[in-house]
């Protein structure tokens, strides 16, 4: 294999590498911890007034926390964000998964 | 001694190229943190491209090999790249790592197939085939993706008149689930919530009957792996085999034997063709396990950032105008194509001035983000880059502009190919290769659809070109 190939195949398997390594760094839960407050106090406009279709979905995060389950991000849906339209009857059932949005 | 200097230019583009990209990269972290999230779609997609153009991966490429040449080599190599993908997206199911979920089946993901296939012949590349294409400097291709954009833009916005032709049970089951009146204007605002959502989602290995026969992270492994993947492809893989190189090979080795030949022959014939085109075969290997790497890492990022989509991020940076009124834009999760170019197409209808939010696909699901924060359409731009970098460093690349009924046959494949992926929430890679691998039955009536469009493209060119020959002899 010629070098300048060897080098362009180095950098990108080095740049997903670490993409990879990052994305598994889960230390950033105190900063969305910062965020969650704004959630649960009614933040993320639309969010609120619950047309949250991912039944469950957006919910994720408070069912088990990325060790900030009081008060952080997760707190939202249980504050009648995200995850609780589809419970009061909003349009959010059918995409349970969030995956109808394609 | 010229063709050393075209070379050596070439790769100093490739390089620069990459430059830019990283460039662009630091330039995203730099300005927040959170864009980190849709760099991942930059880097995963140009690693696509890389692979997508070594390999020369297409469907409408494989349909029409195998269909008008008799050739398997692309047909398998998507195969191979399956069974890998559906064995490390089951490994990422059973540890919750996975960011896929199924979509609704029923008859409109076969139609939607045969429209497709349809198209991506007379196009002259699947989704991701005329995107790496692009990369190749390919002037059709341009021509077929914006016909994917902008066709699938004002396919989902399309209301007044063909309103008119939506059952009444669609508009009264879309008007039961609450949607604000103002985002349910066009027909396929009721297609998708009247129809489409009262579908059931099949995932095999939540479905009793897998679950129950196979608890814990089993299920994902037999259900949606060798059940839903692995024992279709194979089996897919023997009727090529038998349909169209068993003959060929057996004569061959019966006669390098000088008797007959039995079951190891057959074996044999199988691996001869599995490698007969190493390139396809091994590029199919790494597509597979990089777009499983992709899940792994975005919902890494989902993780790190407790969020399930890019609108969230995106809210939190204060760009509310690019997010659905569900604060979500379009954020597959995994390799995907066709939603981010109908948001392109999107983009460019409201600038000049078409009110493209007043919709479902738009307004309430994917939003319309400003191109540079569209995370998925960075990765078609990605996969775009890859493939212009590989044909550099090859001496591949090489601008064709459209010519004659080229231009036709690209903008008229890409707006079927468009009309195609809509209605089944997906085009060859998101309905088809991702879905399979994913456990979800619905892909293979997609693929079904799309290989019997493709076989009716191939036919269709095949009498056009005779048809075309036969007159310019008369005219000789």
């Amino acid at each position: 294999m010629r070098a300048p190939m060897v080098i362009l195949i180095i950098v990108v398997v080095g740049i997903l590498g670490f993409l990879l390594v990052y994305s598994q760094q889960h230390e950033m839960t105190a900063a969305v911890q910062g965020h969650g407050g704004q959630a649960g106090s009614g933040g993320y406009g639309a969010a609120s007034g619950g047309y949250g279709a991912a039944a469950g979905g957006y919910g994720a995060p408070a069912a088990g926390g990325y060790g900030a389950p009081s008060g952080g991000y997760g707190s939202a849906p249980a504050a009648g964000g995200y995850g609780s339209a589809p419970a009061t009857g909003g349009y959010g059932a059918p995409p349970a998964s969030g995956g109808y949005g394609k | 001694m010229a063709d050393q200097e075209n070379n050596k230019k070439g790769q100093i583009w490739a390089f620069i190229i990459t430059g830019v990209l990283i460039l662009i990269s630091l330039l995203y972290y730099k300005a927040n943190v959170y864009y980190i999230y849709l760099v991942v779609y930059i880097w995963f997609g140009f690693a696509y491209g890389l692979m997508l153009q070594y390999g020369r991966f297409c469907f409408a490429s494989a349909s029409r090999d195998l269909f008008a040449a008799g050739v398997p080599r692309m047909a398998v190599g998507i195969l191979v790249a399956l069974i890998f993908f559906s064995t490390i997206q089951a490994t990422l199911a059973s540890t919750n790592m996975s960011t896929f979920h199924p979509a609704p089946i029923g008859i409109q993901v076969l139609i939607s197939g045969i429209i497709f296939g349809v198209g991506m012949v007379l196009a002259g590349g699947c989704a991701s085939g005329s995107l790496y294409k692009i990369g190749e400097g390919n002037g059709t291709s341009i021509l077929a993706i914006l016909g994917i954009s902008f066709g699938q833009a004002i396919f989902v916005d399309l209301g007044g008149v063909f309103n008119s032709f939506v059952p009444e049970s669609w508009k009264v089951s879309s008007a039961a689930k609450g949607l604000p009146p103002d985002k349910v204007t066009s027909w396929f605002d009721y297609y998708l919530t009247g129809y489409v959502w009262d579908k059931a989602s099949v995932q095999l290995s939540h479905t009793k009957a897998i679950a129950n026969a196979f608890p814990g992270a089993l299920k994902y492994f037999i259900g949606d792996s060798l059940l839903n993947a692995l024992i279709p492809a194979v089996l897919l893989i023997i009727i090529i085999y038998a349909f169209y190189t068993r003959k060929g090979f057996l004569k061959k080795r019966s006669k390098a034997k000088g008797g007959a030949t039995g079951f190891g022959d057959e074996v044999s014939g199988v691996w001869n063709m599995l490698t007969a085109s190493k390139r396809t075969t091994i590029m199919g290997i790494l597509i597979g396990i990089t777009a499983g790497l992709h899940i792994y890492v975005m919902k890494g990022m989902q993780l790190k950032f407790g969020v399930n989509n890019f609108g969230q991020l995106l809210t939190r940076m204060g760009h509310t105008a690019d997010v659905s009124i569900r604060g979500t834009v379009f954020d597959p999760g995994y390799w995907y194509i066709t939603s981010q170019e109908a948001q392109f197409g999107g983009w460019v209808l409201q600038k000049f001035g078409w009110n493209m939010r007043d919709n479902v696909f738009f307004g309430v699901n994917n939003g319309l983000p400003e191109l540079w924060r569209n995370p998925a359409l960075w990765m078609s731009i990605g996969i775009i880059l890859g493939a212009m970098v590989m044909s550099l460093m090859n001496k591949e690349f090489k601008f064709k502009m459209p010519k004659g009924e080229l231009i036709a046959w690209g903008l008229l494949g890409g707006t079927l190919m468009g009309m195609g992926s809509r209605p089944a929430l997906g085009c060859n890679i998101g309905a088809f290769f991702i879905r399979v691998a994913g456990g979800d039955p619905g892909g293979w009536l997609f693929g079904l659809g799309m290989v019997t469009g493709a076989f009716v493209g191939v036919k269709f060119f095949n009498w056009w070109s005779e048809r075309k020959m036969a007159k310019e002899m008369e005219a000789f």
